[in-house]
Formats: structure tokens, C-alpha cells, sequence
């Protein structure tokens, strides 16, 4: 069956399109241009198209003395091969490591090529943030200074997602933009409720997540907004409610597939209750999703993007809820293990420890400078007279088996197990 | 500068851009590049226009700067790739069913390859009234042309476009 020429190119054309959002920035730069004398001209696009290759790795914030590029070039091989940056990975605020591991989520974000990737990674930095602070309330171990740092950075990472959904806009990737902002939410509504509960439980802790979560509170309405207004480009951008419908179930089945997968993965660090919990979540969200695809069906196209939309929340709340959970295991755990060590140090520290007189590789230098610290961290303790196991260990353990599961109504309702 | 110009210029753009892209992407099949050339012809226009000079119709005006520029861009285009064709398949509004946008991505890959066998004055007057809609007159006058020139350019054009067609769907099969 031919279409002749013209039917098809009847067809074609109504589908070429400027993008809404490439037609604004467009008449934006149109009247700066009619208005400034010097004319602005083509680069613009060509600005906005190009990868950011050229990007220096060695531009991140560089929290040691500044290397060589030799060294630093060593420090990017060994740095994710295992070792002190794996170690990292779990340190907190005030420990020796965290500037190791900020500086390893600096060069992991810059090595991320697509916009979407950048976004994402985004997204889990501004999460890790959230998740320090609740451990660090958990083991009673925040003060002024932990909470400052951490919600100081955790501003710099939802910054970062901003721009990156700023980008996606620019670059036409409305429905991306859509779903990073709605996972950003969802991570934001999750650790909230998470905060709320620690406080509940421990009152004094007010003082300083208090702070933390006024930031979040914020970033909610931001979010909010955003999501509106993508939501409101979609429909408008698409040839009919419809069609953005279909695709909003598309993309919300998607995010429950990938949740489900997900669930799969951390349930070896999940309790069985909190695995339960979460595999009715995300059941939830699959009822919801069918409840979309029936209005879809029955030419309701405005509620089937509305349901899609609540179906893709859900899921993402409830792979927000997993992450937290699996994350807070790890490095309560972790936790444990390395207060244990500074305890054994401390036992040992009077014997003189042989530095291994390895080559003059900056991460063995690290190593080095780490072991020095932390071995005149422990004298200090040690001569204030701190006993550091029996305070924290204490606490930890204490709040570990206060596995009480009340389901304290949070500000958003959001009713989930978590274990402390 | 006269904010009633400005006024009516910005007016100018929000009526034609879309379709002086439409116009560009239909003869250089790249959307950045299409994108880049509706802007300079805005600017070029506007440039135009402080210059003191005046301007009767403003979208024949708009469509005949376009043309200009993108006699440099066509030059540099190359052949194309299968890359390419994901690239312009990106092109199109998103559909909710990928197959949709790869069949779109297909059928515009065969008109592409139609129109690039007509001269260029026979592709321009193709694309002007059977993408844009123009008039055969209005098209005499966008590009100064006689009317009579005009449709004598259209009916090779379409006829060719008939046959060329049809050898390529009895060739395929």
C-alpha cells in the first residue's frame, strides 16, 4: 500500500516542530539581541549541543595539597579500583575519609558524559546527604557542625540537579526532566519522613536536624512547582492529552520495572518485613498504574496522565525507601566496624607502627597522611580522657535494638516501615 | 530603538518561527542546524531593519533570508548515516510508541531522498507549498519570481516527484 508523495509529506510535516521550550529560549535571545548594540550571534546553539568533554576532571574541588598531574592521574585509577576510595564511600561528616569520598562523588559526577546521567548522579548525591544526616542522628552522633556541613552540601547537590533539569529542558528532553524532578521528590519526601521519626524519638535531636530540614521543606516546594510546570509542557507540547497520557504510563510502567529490579537487588540487605513492606508499595503503584490505563481506555485522558503520574511517585517512593534503608544497614554497620578499629588503635597506639616504605605513589601518600591523622586524632582523644567505645558503641547498639516500628504519621503522609 | 518596531518584530517571530524551521529543516534535515539559521534570520532581519530600511512583507522577507543562508549550510552537508537517521528521528515530537517515530523516521528518510533529487528551485517551491502552504502567487512574490515561472516549476516538480516515486515503490517490491 503506497501513500503518494504528498500524503506522506502531508504527514511528516505536522510532526516537525520547534520545541516550546527552544522557541522561548530562542525569542529570549532575539530580544537581547534587539537590545544590546553589540550583536550576539551564533554560537549560542553550538554552545548548548556540545558535550562537555573538555571539562577537566582536575578542576573538582581539591581538598589536599595540589599534585602533580602524574600523581593525580594515579589517584583517578587507584582511586575506584578498590582501597581508600571504596572505604570512603561509607565515611560521614568529621571522619578522616569524607573528604576522600566528596572528592570521588566530584570526579564520578564529571566523568558522567549525558546530561541525564549527570542529573541522576545528582539526585543520589543530594540522597547520600539526607542519609548521613539520619545516621549521624541515629548513632547520636550530629552536632552543629555535621549538620551545617552536610546540609551546606546537600544545597550544592540540589543545586546541581536544578541546572541538569535545566538542561534536559534546553535540550528538548522534557519528559527526562519530568522524571529526575519526580525521583528528586520522591528522595526529598522519604528522608523527611525518615528525619521526622528520629526526631520524634529523640527530641534533642531537634536542634540540629531541625535545620536540615527546613532545607528540605524548601526544596519540596521547589520541586513541586517544577513539577507542575513540566507536567503543564508536556500536555502542552504533545499533539494531545493523549498522547502525553500514553506517555506518562509508559514512562511511570518503566520506573515500576526498574523499581521492582531494583527491590531484587537490595533484598539481601533488607529485613524480611521491610521487603515485605516494600513489595506492597510497589504493588500500590501497579494497581494505580492499571487504574490509569482503565481511564486511558475510557478516553479520560486528563485523570490517566494525573493516575500515571501518582503510579510513578509511588514507585519512586518506594525504591527511595529501599535505597535509604539498604544505605542506613551498610553504615550503621560500618559504623560499628570502624569505631571498633579507633578503639583497637587506641589499646595499641603507645607501639610504634612501622610505615610501610612503599614507592611515592600519591594514594599510598594518602594513606600515609590518613594513618598520621587519625593516629594523632586518637593521642588527643585519648588524652581528653574520651572513651570513644563505650559512648557510641553504646548509643549505636541502643538505638539499633530499639527497633520500635511505629507508624508515626509524617508531614506527607508518607507511611512506610524503617529500621532504625 | 522604536518599541513599536521591536513590538511588531517580536510579533513577526512568534508568528513565523515555526515556520521558517520547518521551512530550513525540510532543506538541511538537521534540527540544530535549522534552528541555528531561523535565528539568524531573525537577527539578519533585524539588523535589516535598524538599518533604517523598510520592510513590505516581512515573511516573504524572512523565508528569502533563510533561503540565503542555507545555501552555505547545504554545502557542508554530508550523506547520510544511520546515526543520522536516529538523530532525525529524534527530530519529531515525541510519540508514545517508539515504532511510530522510527516508521516517521523511515517515511521522511524516503521524501528526504525524493526532494534531493529535484533541483533546488523545484525543492524550494515543493517545500513552500505543500509543507508552508503558499500560494503559487504568494510564492512569485517571496522570491520574485513570475507567477507564470512559478507554476511552471511546480508542475515539473510534482510530476517528477510522482514518477520518482513510483519507480521507487516498483523498484523496492
Amino acid at each position: 500500500m503506497k501513500d503518494n508523495f504528498f500524503e506522506k509529506l502531508n504527514r511528516t510535516k505536522q510532526k516537525i516542530r520547534l520545541n516550546e521550550i527552544r522557541k522561548k529560549v530562542m525569542r529570549d535571545n532575539l530580544l537581547r539581541f534587539m537590545d544590546s548594540p553589540v550583536p550576539v550571534r551564533r554560537s549560542w546553539i553550538k554552545r548548548l549541543f556540545i558535550q562537555e568533554r573538555s571539562k577537566s576532571i582536575f578542576k573538582t574541588k581539591n581538598l589536599f595539597k595540589p599534585m602533580p598531574l602524574i600523581a593525580g592521574i594515579t589517584i583517578v585509577t587507584t582511586m575506584f579500583g578498590g582501597g581508600i576510595a571504596f572505604a570512603s564511600q561509607t565515611s560521614l561528616p568529621g571522619e578522616t575519609l569524607y573528604p576522600v569520598k566528596i572528592l570521588t562523588e566530584n570526579i564520578r559526577g564529571d566523568l558522567t558524559l549525558s546530561t541525564e546521567g549527570k542529573a541522576e548522579w545528582s539526585v543520589d548525591l543530594a540522597a547520600r546527604r539526607l542519609e548521613e544526616a539520619s545516621v549521624l542522628a541515629a548513632a547520636g552522633r550530629m552536632n552543629a557542625t555535621s549538620s551545617a556541613e552536610i546540609a551546606s552540601r546537600f544545597e550544592e547537590n540540589t543545586h546541581s540537579v536544578k541546572k541538569n533539569i535545566e538542561k534536559l529542558k534546553e535540550e528538548g528532553n522534557i519528559e527526562t526532566a519530568a522524571n529526575i524532578n519526580s525521583q528528586l521528590e520522591s528522595s526529598f519526601k522519604v528522608h523527611n519522613e525518615i528525619l521526622v521519626r528520629l526526631e520524634k524519638r529523640d527530641p534533642d535531636l531537634k536542634n540540629v536536624i531541625g535545620f536540615i530540614r527546613e532545607k528540605i521543606k524548601e526544596e519540596l516546594k521547589n520541586t513541586e512547582k517544577e513539577g507542575h510546570d513540566l507536567d503543564e509542557v508536556i500536555i502542552n507540547a504533545s499533539s494531545s492529552v493523549k498522547v502525553a497520557a500514553e506517555g506518562k504510563i509508559k514512562a511511570a510502567g518503566n520506573v515500576i520495572d526498574e523499581t521492582q529490579k531494583f527491590i531484587n537487588n537490595k533484598n539481601s540487605k533488607l529485613s524480611a518485613e521491610t521487603s515485605a513492606d516494600a513489595e506492597n508499595k510497589l504493588g500500590e503503584a501497579s494497581s494505580t498504574l492499571l487504574e490509569a490505563k482503565a481511564k486511558l481506555n475510557a478516553g479520560l485522558y486528563s485523570e490517566a496522565f494525573s493516575l500515571a503520574k501518582e503510579a510513578m511517585e509511588k514507585a519512586q517512593e518506594t525504591k527511595a525507601i529501599v535505597q535509604a534503608q539498604a544505605l542506613f544497614n551498610i553504615r550503621i554497620e560500618d559504623l560499628k566496624d570502624r569505631e571498633r578499629e579507633k578503639e583497637y588503635q587506641n589499646a595499641t597506639s603507645s607501639e610504634e607502627i612501622e610505615y610501610s616504605t612503599s614507592s611515592a605513589s600519591s594514594s599510598h601518600g594518602m594513606e600515609k597522611k590518613e594513618n598520621d591523622k587519625e593516629k594523632r586524632d586518637n593521642e588527643k582523644d585519648r588524652k581528653e580522657g574520651k572513651s570513644l567505645k563505650a559512648d557510641t558503641e553504646a548509643n549505636i547498639h541502643a538505638d539499633i535494638q530499639n527497633k520500635e516500628e511505629k507508624e508515626i504519621e509524617g508531614e506527607g503522609g508518607l507511611k512506610f516501615k524503617f529500621e532504625f | 530603538m522604536d518599541e513599536y518596531k521591536k513590538n511588531e518584530f517580536i510579533k513577526a517571530y512568534d508568528m513565523y518561527a515555526d515556520a521558517i524551521f520547518r521551512y530550513c529543516f525540510f532543506r538541511v534535515y538537521s534540527r540544530a542546524q535549522a534552528e541555528e539559521i531561523t535565528q539568524d534570520a531573525f537577527m539578519k532581519t533585524w539588523e535589516y531593519i535598524v538599518g533604517g530600511k523598510d520592510i513590505k512583507n516581512i515573511r516573504a522577507f524572512l523565508y528569502r533570508v533563510a533561503s540565503n543562508s542555507m545555501i552555505d549550510a547545504i554545502r557542508k552537508h554530508k550523506e547520510s548515516s544511520l546515526d543520522e537517521i536516529m538523530e532525525e528521528s529524534n527530530a519529531f515530537e515525541p510519540s508514545s510508541e517508539y515504532k511510530e517515530d522510527m516508521e516517521h523516521a523511515i517515511m521522511f528518510k524516503e521524501i528526504k531522498e525524493q526532494l534531493n533529487r529535484l533541483k533546488k528551485e523545484e525543492r524550494d517551491i515543493i517545500i513552500m507549498r505543500h509543507v508552508e502552504g503558499f500560494s503559487p502567487q504568494e510564492i512569485a512574490e517571496t522570491f520574485n519570481i513570475s507567477a507564470n515561472n512559478v507554476s511552471v516549476k511546480l508542475n515539473r516538480a510534482t510530476k517528477k516527484l510522482r514518477k520518482q516515486f513510483g519507480d521507487y515503490y516498483n523498484y523496492e517490491r
